[in-house]
Parts: C-alpha cells; sequence; structure tokens
C-alpha cells in the first residue's frame, strides 16, 4: 500500500505531517469550494432561469391582460391572471393602475394568507421578501403605460433542489472527513506505533535490567533517530554497567587482598601484628577474667640479617616462609603465630595448665629450627632465641606481655643463641639499659659524644709506625667510654650505623690531612665500613668527597670490610669495590678466616690487605692448629700479592712466629692500645725525633 | 398619462368620456391594411353628446401620430378617416354611410343599440352599469382590419 510506504519512508515526521496536513485539509478545501461553487452556481443558474421564465411569462401575461386593463374588464384581467395556474413556481399574480389601485390579482390557493402581504407589499412599492422572486413588467398599450403586472414566484423547488444538492455536499464531506480521518490515524500510528514499541522495550530494560536489549529500527524519521539514539543509549549502559560490575569486582578483590594484607603477612601467610594485637587482648581479657593462663612467645632469628644482607631479600623471605611453615608444624590449631616484625614472630598459646608447658613448646622449636632450611641450592641456618612471658603470672597488659618477652628473648640471644629464656623480673634492667643506650645512640653523633681512636700498625722490618685503624668510642655522658661491640650491633640494627660511619670516615680524613702537615704524608689510615654502609648508592661518592674535603692522598685512606659482605658477589658490590680501587683507595679484608672462607673471590675482587682475625693471633705459636692456618693464610696472601695485617698481636712470641712466616705489619697491645688521636699524633712525632 | 377608465359610471358625464376613452383605446388594438398618413382620423357622422367628449381626444396620439377630429355630415366624403363614430342617424342616412363605406378600411364605431348586427364594427352599450361592447368581426374582415384578438376576448362578439 502506498501510504503504508509513504508513513514508513525515511522522511521526517515533519514532512509527513505536512505532507498528510496539506492533503487532507487541501481536500477538504477542495470539496468546500466545490460545493459551495456548485451550490451557488446552481442557485443562481436556477435563480435567473427561474427569472427569465418568469419575465417572459410577465410579458405574456402583461400583453395579454392590456385590453382588459383599457377596457376596465376585471373580471377579464382576473381570468388571464388565472391562467398562471398552471405556472407552479407562480404564487401571486397582481396587477396595479399607474395610480397604483389594485386592478386584479391572483393567489395560488395554499399561498391564500400571504396574498395580503403581497398586496400591501405592491401598494407600497417596497419589493418583496422572504427570498422568493418577483418580477415586474409594464402593462403597454401602443406605448402608452397603462399599468404593471407583478409576479411573485416561490423558490421552493429551487430550494428543494438545494437540499438534495447540500446533502449531497454533506455526504461528501464526511467522506472527506473519513478518509482525513483514515490518513491521520495512519499517520499517528505511523508514529505513536514505534513510540510505544519504544516505551514498552524501555520498560523491559528497565525490569529485566537487561541492557543487552536493543529497540529494532522500523523508520528513519525522527522516530526511527530516537530509536537509535536509544539504542546507544543502552549500548553506553551496557558498557558503563560492565565497567562499573568489573570496578566493583576490582574493588572487592581490592578490599579483600586489603583486608587480608590488614591481617596477614604477605611473606609468610601469617597472621600479622594486627591480628595478633586482638588475639593477645583478647587473651589478656580471658586472663584477668577467668584466670586463663597463656604464653606469649617471642621468637628472633639469630642471624637472618646476615641472610637477608648476604643472599638478598628474595632468599631471606624463602627462610621466613620456611621458619613460619616448622613453626606451624609445632603448634596446635588454637595457638596463634604471627609475623611481627623483620625476623621476628610471636606465638600465644592459651589454656597452659602450667608455665612449664611453654618451656617445652619452645624447646620443640628451637630443636625443629635447628635443622638446615635448604633455600634453592643455599643450605641456611637460622637459630632462633625465644623469650617467653607468662599471662596472668608475668603480666596481664598487652603490651606488658609483649616487653616482657622481648627482654627475655635479647636475654637469650645474649646467653649464646638459639636457646629460650622465661622472662625474670631481674632482666628488667638489661634490657633497660639497651633501650636506654638505643635511644642514647640516636642523640650521640648530634652531641658529639662520639670519639675516634687510633691503633697504630707497625711495619717489624721497617721498624716504623706506617698507619693505624680507626676505631670509634662512644663518650657517653654519666656512665663513660664505651667500645664498639657494645653499640655497633645496635646502631647496626636501627640504621644509625650509616650516619656514623660517614661521620667517621671524615674524621679519619681529617686527621690523616692533619698528619701530613704535623708528620709525614706515608702514614694511612683504614676505617672500617660496616655491610649496611656498603649498600649505601653514594658510598663511592661519599668517600670521594671526604677525600677531596680533606685534600689528601687517596692511597692514605684504607677502608675494611668484612669476609661476609664480600659473598655478595653482585655486579653493584663489585663495581663499587672497582670503583674505590680505581681512585687510589685500599681495600683490606677484616677479621680474615672467620667468615663463610671462599678463596675465589680473594682472586675476582679487588683487594689489597688482608687483616688475620685475632683469634688466630691469640694463642700463637703454642696452638699447632692456629699456627697452620695463619702459616697458610700468610703464604697464600703473599702467593695473590696481598699485603697482610696481623690483629690483636700481645707477645713477642708472636710477633717472631709472625715475622718467621713473612707477616711484617702487625697491630696489637704489644705496640699500642688505640690512642686518641692527638696521642696518635705524639707517637709519630717521637718515632720521627729517634729517626732523626 | 393616458385616459383612465372608471370602473364604474356613476354620471352620465362620465359616461361619454368613457366611451370616448374607449373608442380611442380601439385604435390600438387595431390594424389597418395600409398606413395611415400624417393623422389618425376620427371621424363623427350625426348628433350624439360624445362629440364634446372627443375634444378631450384632440392632438392626443396614437400608432404614433396625431389624432385628428372630423365632423362630418353625410354628404362629405369618407375616405380619409381611420375611424368613423355613427352618431343618431336616421335610417336613410345609415344605410348610405354605411353602403359609401362597403369595404373601405374605416373602423366604424357606435353606440346606438342594434348596429351591430346591421354591419357596424363596433357597438358599445351599457350593461350592469359597466359600459360594454360587441363586435361585428365579419364586417371588420370585410374592410380588411384586424381587431386584435384581446379586444374579441372583451366583446360580446357578433358575427
Amino acid at each position: 500500500m502506498e501510504l503504508k510506504s509513504f508513513l514508513s519512508s525515511p522522511q521526517s515526521i515533519r514532512h509527513k505531517l505536512m505532507v498528510i496536513g496539506l492533503t487532507t485539509s487541501g481536500l477538504v478545501i477542495l470539496l468546500f469550494l466545490m460545493a459551495s461553487g456548485l451550490l451557488a452556481r446552481e442557485f443562481f443558474s436556477a435563480k435567473q432561469a427561474m427569472q427569465h421564465e418568469l419575465l417572459s411569462q410577465a410579458k405574456m401575461i402583461a400583453e395579454n391582460s392590456s385590453a382588459a386593463v383599457v377596457f376596465d374588464n376585471r373580471s377579464e384581467a382576473r381570468k388571464i391572471l388565472s391562467a398562471l395556474n398552471s405556472s407552479p413556481v407562480i404564487v401571486e399574480a397582481v396587477i396595479s393602475l399607474p395610480d397604483n389601485e389594485v386592478f386584479a390579482w391572483f393567489v395560488r390557493e395554499n399561498f391564500q394568507d400571504n396574498s395580503r402581504i403581497l398586496k400591501d407589499k405592491i401598494l407600497s412599492d417596497s419589493g418583496f421578501g422572504n427570498g422568493d422572486l418577483t418580477v415586474d413588467s409594464d402593462i403597454v398599450v401602443d406605448g402608452r403605460h397603462v399599468g404593471t403586472l407583478r409576479i411573485g414566484a416561490t423558490m421552493k423547488p429551487v430550494y428543494d433542489r438545494l437540499l438534495v444538492f447540500g446533502f449531497i455536499v454533506i455526504l461528501l464531506t464526511v467522506a472527506g472527513l473519513a478518509v482525513s480521518f483514515y490518513l491521520l490515524r495512519q499517520l499517528q500510528r505511523s508514529i505513536t506505533g514505534p513510540l510505544l514499541d519504544l516505551t514498552d522495550m524501555m520498560e523491559r530494560v528497565s525490569t529485566t535490567e537487561n541492557y543487552s536489549l536493543r529497540a529494532s529500527i522500523e523508520t528513519q524519521d525522527e522516530v526511527g533517530l530516537l530509536t537509535s539514539r536509544f539504542n546507544e543509549m543502552l549500548e553506553k549502559i551496557q558498557l558503563h554497567d560492565h565497567a562499573m560490575e568489573k570496578e566493583l569486582q576490582e574493588r572487592q578483590c581490592a578490599e579483600e587482598r586489603l583486608d587480608y594484607i590488614a591481617h596477614y603477612d604477605p611473606v609468610t601467610t601469617l597472621p600479622n601484628r594486627n591480628f595478633f594485637n586482638v588475639r593477645l587482648h583478647q587473651l589478656s581479657v580471658q586472663a584477668r577474667e577467668q584466670g586463663v593462663r597463656s604464653a606469649l612467645m617471642f621468637i628472633d632469628l639469630d642471624n637472618f640479617k646476615i641472610i637477608n644482607d648476604n643472599l638478598g631479600h628474595q632468599v631471606g623471605d624463602l627462610v621466613l616462609k620456611a621458619v613460619a611453615a616448622r613453626l606451624r608444624l609445632m603448634l596446635r590449631l588454637t595457638d596463634v603465630i604471627s609475623r611481627i616484625g623483620g625476623d621476628e614472630f610471636a606465638i600465644l598459646l592459651a589454656g597452659l595448665p602450667a608455665s612449664e608447658h611453654a618451656g617445652i613448646v619452645a624447646e620443640k622449636i628451637s630443636h625443629s629450627l635447628a635443622g638446615p632450611f635448604q633455600i634453592g641450592e643455599h643450605e641456611i641456618y637460622a637459630h632462633a632465641s625465644i623469650g617467653i612471658a607468662i599471662c596472668p603470672e608475668d603480666a596481664t597488659d598487652p603490651m606488658d606481655l609483649l616487653r616482657l618477652a622481648d627482654t627475655a628473648m635479647y636475654y637469650a640471644k645474649e646467653n649464646g643463641r638459639n636457646t629460650y629464656r622465661f622472662f625474670k623480673p631481674e632482666m628488667h634492667g638489661k634490657a633497660q639499659q639497651r633501650m636506654t643506650m638505643e635511644t642514647g645512640l640516636r642523640h650521640a653523633l648530634e652531641n658529639g659524644e662520639f670519639e675516634v681512636y687510633y691503633q697504630p700498625k707497625y711495619h717489624l722490618l721497617r721498624k716504623e709506625i706506617i698507619g693505624a685503624e680507626a676505631l670509634l668510642r662512644w663518650r657517653r655522658p654519666g656512665v663513660g667510654m664505651i667500645g664498639p661491640l657494645d653499640f655497633i650491633p645496635i646502631a647496626e640494627e636501627t640504621g644509625l650505623i650509616v650516619a656514623i660511619g660517614e661521620w667517621v670516615l671524615n674524621q679519619a680524613c681529617e686527621q690523616i690531612a692533619f698528619l701530613n702537615t704535623r708528620t709525614r704524608t706515608s702514614i694511612h689510615i683504614a676505617v672500617n665500613l660496616s655491610g649496611r654502609q656498603f649498600k649505601e648508592e653514594n658510598l663511592v661518592e661519599q668517600v670521594h668527597s671526604a677525600i677531596i674535603k680533606a685534600g689528601i692522598f687517596p692511597h692514605q685512606l684504607e677502608l675494611e670490610i668484612t669476609e661476609s659482605t664480600l659473598v655478595d658477589t653482585s655486579p653493584a658490590t663489585l663495581a663499587k669495590l672497582e670503583a674505590l680501587r680505581e681512585m687510589g683507595i685500599n681495600i683490606s679484608i677484616d677479621d680474615f678466616g672467620t667468615g663463610y672462607s671462599s678463596m675465589s673471590y680473594l682472586k675476582k675482587m679487588p683487594i689489597s690487605t688482608l687483616k688475620i682475625d685475632r683469634e688466630f693471633i691469640k694463642d700463637l705459636p703454642g696452638d699447632t692448629d692456629d699456627a697452620a692456618i695463619t702459616s697458610a693464610i700468610i703464604a697464600m696472601a703473599r702467593s695473590l700479592n696481598l699485603d697482610i695485617v696481623a690483629e690483636g698481636v700481645e707477645t713477642q712470641q708472636q710477633v717472631d712466629f709472625l715475622r718467621a712466616h713473612g707477616c711484617e705489619v702487625i697491630q696489637g697491645y704489644l705496640i699500642s692500645p688505640p690512642v686518641p688521636a692527638k696521642q696518635f699524633c705524639e707517637m709519630l712525632k717521637i718515632e720521627q725525633q729517634q729517626f732523626a | 398619462m393616458g385616459l383612465s377608465v372608471a370602473s364604474t359610471v356613476s354620471a352620465e358625464v362620465q359616461e361619454y368620456e368613457i366611451k370616448a376613452a374607449f373608442i380611442y383605446n380601439f385604435i390600438s388594438f387595431t390594424e389597418w391594411p395600409e398606413k395611415t398618413g400624417a393623422n389618425i382620423n376620427i371621424c363623427t357622422l350625426g348628433e350624439s353628446p360624445l362629440n364634446i367628449a372627443f375634444d378631450a381626444l384632440k392632438k392626443k396620439s396614437a400608432k404614433g401620430v396625431t389624432i385628428m377630429i372630423h365632423r362630418l355630415r353625410i354628404e362629405d366624403s369618407l375616405k380619409d378617416c381611420q375611424v368613423i363614430f355613427l352618431g343618431e342617424l336616421d335610417r336613410m342616412s345609415f344605410i348610405k354611410v354605411m353602403s359609401s363605406l362597403k369595404s373601405m378600411p374605416i373602423l366604424t364605431v357606435t353606440d346606438s343599440a342594434g348596429l351591430v348586427e346591421e354591419g357596424v364594427m363596433i357597438e358599445l352599450g351599457i350593461e350592469e352599469r359597466r359600459i360594454v361592447f360587441k363586435i361585428n368581426v365579419e364586417s371588420a374582415k370585410k374592410s380588411r382590419l384586424m381587431i386584435s384578438s384581446k379586444l374579441l376576448r372583451l366583446a360580446k362578439v357578433v358575427y
């Protein structure tokens, strides 16, 4: 159907509305014009024809009646007029004389009543009413006007005909309206149909929340446009919905993960400190209220720092994991084990019948950790020191319990490691001492409480001091001088060693510069470099700037590192060593022979000196083992073309042995204990005077 | 203004005036065989009260020409008359006139009763106080005068 194809055509609704509106209104206007035109035409032509007819009739009658008028024969006149009876439209006729006297008249029977009106009208000569037709005709005799004939006709037949015509017009109009209605309804359907479909679709989408639904596009007009925009919107919502869902999932995941991280340690998958604190709090409440006995164990791995520093964090983490696994095996399900620090674990043993049970558990733990861990190619030992505090006997406050267990643990550590200790009240003092030392250490540097001492190195053949080892002393207010063994481990643990080490380095360099001006420039001073310092990124720059600042020869500075530092043969370490060596700085291995001795590194590393550990020197020359080791080290160093220094030399016998085996430089109390800078300077001056 | 005709005859004067008017109007409904001259001549023969009334017709026109009134005697020539009114005539005179007229195209009119049957074309009379007339169609035909049918309808036709 044509209309249907028009309505679904890609024309705009505006266009469709216009076309259909114009068509229908045009149709109606056309109908109206046609009808009214025809009606008017019909009316006028009918009227004209009638008038024409009437006029000819009137003329005939006037002609015929002229004699009657002239000869005053009224009855004859009436007779003539009555002939009009045969013409059905003529309802009346009047002959009047010039003086307006009515001479004769004719009235159709059923119009009798109106005749008077007609007569009156003729008398007043004011025309004819009621829309009916009148015609006048003069009655003339031989050119003389002798009277007037007026004929009145009804137009009823015309009106009747027009009525029929009007009825047809109405019929046509109704038909036109019907067509318009049909057209407009088709139009309305073509618009509202798709809109209703769209509405249904929207409802379906909103009820099912299925955003993958799409409305079908049936027309290319505004509704089609609306539909496609709606589809686009759905698409966007769908994408958005997906994105939201995904984001929600990710967020949930992240939250779960955060929750996990908040309560669990990612390395060991054990509960973390937060979780542990909650449980500890619960147990402390139970202990207070129900007298339930629990034990808090504090476990610290003895040599984890060395493992971590030397084998890297990855290995360290694997060790922690393995330790956690072993610990878990030792415990009941109701016990809580948690990693609460770097290499610190805590265990809560709830509901103990007696405190001794905690000792048994600690024993088991110690024993289980005594065996080596196989981590990749490494075989690693991770012994632990364990401190135990019993609740409620020792304390009920969670923080107190932790502190007490920590104290007991340190006590265990100081008592030979790989063991456990119950907390005892007398431990308090020592633990506190350590605490105060830690805080004191933090302020020592800024308060200038550190002092560098120098222990001379003596050359046996040249018989002169060739240098010294810089050794740190802490002049602690109210306590006195403290040796490095007592505070360096704490400094290392807290990281203070980095700042302290830099300070010592600068001090030593300044001292060299001072000695250069006062004594001689052949003196070199060795500074100890901790493993921690060696890990610093800017170590080479630090050393370089210290030398430049002091204005000394690089070879006058010697850096002493321990064997364990060198176990890590990573490219970064090697690069630092080489950079230092290239600068002209000497590098010596401190305490040689005590560490993980792998001789291969000696060849690889750019080192210049080996220092034999005092442990080997101590019992020389009596101890054959020590003698053998010492002589072997000396031989090796010589073959590798390394300088060698013996530490802790205290007797002439030792000197004799060393000299016999080829060690030429010694350091120890036999020559001099570590002395303040000023005194060391004096020593050099005296020596110079002797030579001089 | 044409002559108006009273509906009823209320007085004698009026009667003659009406009769004169009738005669005047007869001219209008009559056709003469040949064209009349410059005037229409109405001639009267014999005495009649109408003779005075005819004066009113002087100078009037009919068929486009002026009406002239002529009082004739019996011996006068009648050939220029279009209309002859016969008044009171003795029998001889009447017969003489009628014979002289023979078939001349002259409309003959009288108000003397019984003359229409004797050949006068139109005879005026009074009936129920109204003026009526009789027409001898035969006479008119003989004289080649055409009297309008309209007129004939109003008349008592005599053959």
